[in-house]
């Protein structure tokens, strides 16, 4: 009767939480504990851009979570215990086991399994994630040096000759061809200490140029021939044109990027 | 009846201890609370329930099984803590560098419009200072308080932009992000408050300057 009351009392209480989320892993308050943390983060970052998530969508996550613990850790141990003190008939030397005891014993092979697929997951995602954030980190700090020679690229475009500039020209930065891939750019560089990345000058017009930023990195294609002859490295590239509206162009092309 | 008192009395004491912070706090100080009570509660099953249990073998194997749960459970939750954390910084980065990359932008694009107004092709002057290139271009977007309303069109912004000086050779912008805090938070921004993230863009007629005030 107990156990009988026990899994009306768990099935009422998700489909009352979330009814579209009656499956077997609903429970699981390991998964649920990480979506809702991952749903404060999102919270914090749309909340800066006047976006948000209900509060009444995290508040029923923290429930399913309660839910969970309370299934695991209270019912399923206690059907167990309780059945384990009863005194058990035997039929042809077998013992008959009540509903108690099984429902007790599945609910906890599904904490095990929980938990252990939380672990397996928990790793994973771990790993992943830094993997990840290092990728992007490396990719942003590329695409920011990249920038500041792009800025400084224009300013060189816009300043007359007399002032070291091109006086509304690149063509002063127009290298020889066997020299234009592995030409660093002495004229755009800043006065940042050197990093691992390498900036460098790509096709020159008088009204243009492109610029190319190759991190130490791995790319997404290992194939890819990187502006400065390397393999596979991250790329990335701009196109500048001054005299456009807007000034700063980026290449999205596969032949560009990596 | 006892078996019922119980069952309530264990769903009542993890239930409590789970909404200890709160129903907006964290979720993990939740889950630490509720976890610790539920171990709690399962001690104090095994030990009131060890004498009506049948068998010997059976007594080893719920104590084993608990303590296992328990073990795997905590592990458990540590990773998904763990990574839980990771994915909140990393959203917290994406947010910064998007803030950074934004007002880098927003300052240098209209020092660069300003330069290349200034000299013509000869290098000849097209404005007599810097300050009056600036002011013909972006006039309309400077409000009294010096507050400097570039590309916005309605938006909302977290940051903003101050013209801090216009001179005959030199423009200076200030950014400051009203989401990201800067590295003194004693530092007095632009703008009268303490401690935000800040940057300078300075035009001068050799060309712009940027960097990061705090």
């Amino acid at each position: 009767m107990l156990a009988c009351a026990g899994v009306i009392l768990i099935g009422l209480t998700i489909s009352l939480i979330h009814p579209d989320r009656i499956y077997w892993n609903s429970l699981n308050p390991w998964e649920n504990a990480y979506i809702t943390s991952v749903y404060g983060a999102i919270q914090i970052f749309g909340s800066s851009f006047g976006s948000s998530i209900p509060t009444e969508f995290i508040l029923k996550e923290r429930l399913l979570i309660l839910a969970g613990i309370l299934v695991i850790f209270v019912i399923g141990p206690s059907l167990w215990v309780f059945s384990e003190s009863e005194k058990g008939e035997r039929t042809h030397g077998i013992l008959i086991r009540g509903f108690n005891w099984y429902a007790g014993v599945m609910i906890l092979i599904a904490g095990f399994w929980y938990a252990g697929s939380g672990i397996l997951e928990g790793a994973g995602h771990v790993q992943m994630l830094r993997e990840i954030n290092h990728k992007n980190q490396m990719r942003y700090e590329l695409s920011q040096g990249l920038l500041t020679r792009a800025v400084q690229a224009i300013q060189y475009y816009e300043l007359p000759v007399n002032m070291g500039g091109g006086g509304q020209s690149f063509s002063m930065l127009s290298v020889p061809a066997k020299r234009s891939k592995i030409l660093a750019i002495h004229n755009l560089e800043t006065s940042q200490p050197a990093s691992r990345n390498v900036f460098l000058i790509g096709r020159v017009k008088s009204g243009s140029i492109t610029l190319f930023a190759v991190g130490k990195m791995d790319g997404q294609n290992a194939r890819f021939k990187n502006a400065d002859g390397e393999q596979g490295k991250m790329q990335l590239a701009v196109r500048i044109i001054p005299s456009d509206n807007r000034m700063i162009h980026r290449l999205t092309d596969k032949q560009f990027v990596n | 009846m006892k078996r019922i008192i119980w069952l309530s009395g264990g769903i009542l004491f993890v239930t409590a201890a789970f909404f200890v912070p709160g129903s907006t706090g964290s979720v993990w100080f939740s889950i630490l609370l509720g976890f610790i009570a539920a171990v709690v509660y399962l001690v104090a099953l095994y030990t009131y329930w060890f004498k009506n249990i049948r068998s010997k073998s059976a007594r080893i194997g719920i104590l084993t099984t608990l303590l296992l749960l328990t073990i795997i459970s905590a592990v458990s939750s540590v990773l998904n803590y763990s990574s839980g954390r990771s994915q909140a910084a990393m959203l917290a980065t994406y947010r910064k560098n998007i803030e950074i990359r934004c007002l880098h932008s927003y300052i240098n694009e209209p020092l660069l419009y300003t330069l290349a107004s200034r000299y013509d092709r000869d290098g000849h002057a097209g404005y007599r200072t810097m300050a009056a290139a600036f002011h013909s271009k972006y006039d309309s977007l400077i409000t009294t308080d010096h507050e400097f309303r570039y590309g916005e069109n309605g938006k909302i912004y977290t940051w903003k932009i101050y013209v801090a000086k216009a001179h005959a050779d030199s423009v200076v912008l200030v950014g400051e992000s009203e989401f990201l805090k800067g590295s003194d938070p004693a530092f007095r921004n632009f703008s009268g408050d303490k401690g935000r993230y800040q940057v300078e863009g300075i035009l001068t007629p050799k060309g712009v300057q940027y960097e990061r005030t705090n």
